[in-house]
């Protein structure tokens, strides 16, 4: 009985800390795969053009766990880290911050009907009208 | 409140923009910032000596940034920054810090059209946006000592990557102009045939900038005691500047050094530097020390048409300061800053210590 009860505690515990996989996604058009490097590059506006010299256009999620969690593994910022690092682009007019889409529907929709897109999603949310490019653990 | 020419033509520019484009064609994004800042001292003279040379209140210093920019497409975008900032006697007044066209022909090249900061220096670009940097405001012993800091005119703009190290490079040129009040005087001026250059090196974990600027000075100056406005010519005026910023782990360490040559005795001529040490003890909490000094001054346009300037020419100026950056939120800094300031003359009867504490709130929204 008690063990019983601690599994249900070890399971109540561990599905708040567990993280989804996180899945890159383009449109299905593109055929590369790209690093976790030009990932980063990409979404923090260092380049503005995918390996193959077509232009990219990121788009990114709204505030929330899946958007903290993805900057963390690719630039290893935080929510304060990364708008203190836009801030020192926005506020110079050296760049601006991918835009931000409502939802994964509106995501899905977006790269589908745009091969300059590039977006990421909770890895279960990804389908077959999509190429994922990478996967963060 | 009062409205800058620059002011409005931003907004005839926006509102030119909603017309001509499809709202969705615009891709507008409307971003700002805000600093709230007081000050308390023990001498006034202090005031003098930060933030070229206004008296700092909560009015003064307290400020609200605007940011607006859309991508045009076909490699074309457009940036503007509204400013409103009081001033001593409580008025606020709303200028176009800058307003510039981007034209991107090719990756890595842009063409910057209008209005901007001349970025001489680590922050130039950043000297209004509390939120992006550790002090409460930027250390005066260089951010202080360029008389013009904003231009109209062409960049070009190119950066490439050798591996994961970006070098960036700006050349730029036009005209610029500022105001000056002192006690005694109003001087009008503009910066005639303005070029410069900064190269700036950056890669994960730190960024290094050199920055060169030169330009004529010209202006007129009208003395409140009244009379007609009095031409001024300046010759010429040039500043080398140099700058590192490192980033790692806990550790944020920044230092430049400025030095600047006039053919004018009333324009600053000498160097300044300071470095700054700061440590994130905890996620949230950095607290910093910087040290800046500022020398062998041959003038200064806030003490000029003094007849005294001779002898209440700054020799030196060093400014010790200790501060704690507290995030408040992840759009909200709280600061706490202490600063030393110690000023000596030719004429040392001049001289005097005074202590400076700062409180303030960086937000961005």
């Amino acid at each position: 009985m008690l063990s019983s009860k601690l599994l249900i505690v070890l399971v109540f515990v561990f599905s708040f800390n567990a993280v989804a996989d996180i899945a890159v996604v383009t449109n299905l058009k593109n055929d590369f795969a790209l690093s976790k490097e030009q990932i980063h590059d990409l979404f923090l506006g260092v380049k503005e053009a995918f390996p193959n010299g077509s232009p990219a256009k990121p788009v990114d999620q709204h505030e929330g766990t899946l958007r903290n969690e993805f900057y963390k593994k690719i630039a290893d910022k935080d929510e304060s880290d990364m708008n203190a690092y836009w801030a020192n682009l926005i506020f110079t007019g050296n760049g601006r911050p991918p835009k931000m889409m409502n939802g994964n529907d509106e995501i899905k929709k977006y790269i589908r009907e745009n091969p300059e897109g590039i977006a990421y999603l909770d890895a279960t949310a990804v389908d077959a009208s999509m190429r994922t490019v990478f996967v963060l653990k | 409140m009062r409205l800058s020419t620059g002011s409005r033509l931003l907004v005839l520019l926006a509102s030119w923009l909603f017309v001509a484009f499809p709202t969705r064609a615009l891709d507008l994004q409307l971003r700002g910032f805000a600093d709230l800042i007081g000050t308390q001292t023990n001498s006034r003279l202090a005031l003098s000596t930060i933030n070229n040379g206004a008296h700092l209140t909560l009015d003064s210093e307290t400020r609200i940034g605007l940011n607006l920019s859309s991508d045009l497409g076909n490699n074309l975008s457009f940036a503007g920054q509204l400013l409103a900032q009081g001033n001593d006697s409580g008025q606020y007044s709303l200028n176009a810090l800058w307003i510039f066209a981007n034209y991107k022909p090719i990756e890595g090249l842009t063409l910057r059209f209008g209005r901007q900061i001349n970025p001489i220096f680590l922050y130039s670009e950043q000297f209004d946006v509390g939120f992006t940097y550790i002090w409460t405001r930027l250390p005066a012993v260089v951010y202080g000592i360029l008389p013009v800091n904003a231009f109209s005119g062409l960049s070009v703009i190119y950066s490439y990557f050798i591996n994961r190290i970006q070098l960036r490079t700006q050349i730029y040129g036009g005209a610029g102009d500022t105001d000056v009040e002192t006690a005694t005087a109003s001087i009008k001026s503009s910066a005639n045939d303005l070029m410069g250059f900064e190269t700036t090196l950056s890669a994960d974990h730190f960024k290094v900038r050199l920055g060169y600027t030169s330009y004529h000075p010209s202006g007129k100056m009208t003395l409140i005691s009244g009379g007609a406005p009095i031409p001024l010519t300046f010759g010429h005026y040039k500043m080398a500047s140099a700058g590192v910023q490192f980033d790692y782990s806990k550790f944020l360490i920044s230092t430049e050094y400025a030095h600047s040559e006039s053919e004018s005795p009333l324009i600053h001529t000498g160097a300044g530097g300071y470095a700054s040490v700061a440590y994130r003890v905890l996620p949230r909490l950095t607290p910093y020390l910087t040290f800046g000094r500022e020398g062998n001054l041959s003038g200064s346009l806030y003490q000029f048409p003094d007849a005294t300037v001779s002898t209440t020419q700054l020799i030196q100026e060093d400014n010790y300061i200790a501060g704690i950056n507290f995030k408040l939120t992840p759009s909200a800094i709280v600061k706490l800053e202490y600063m030393r300031v110690e000023n000596r003359y030719i004429d040392s009867s001049k001289n005097f210590g005074a202590d400076v504490a700062t409180g303030a709130l960086s937000v961005i929204f």
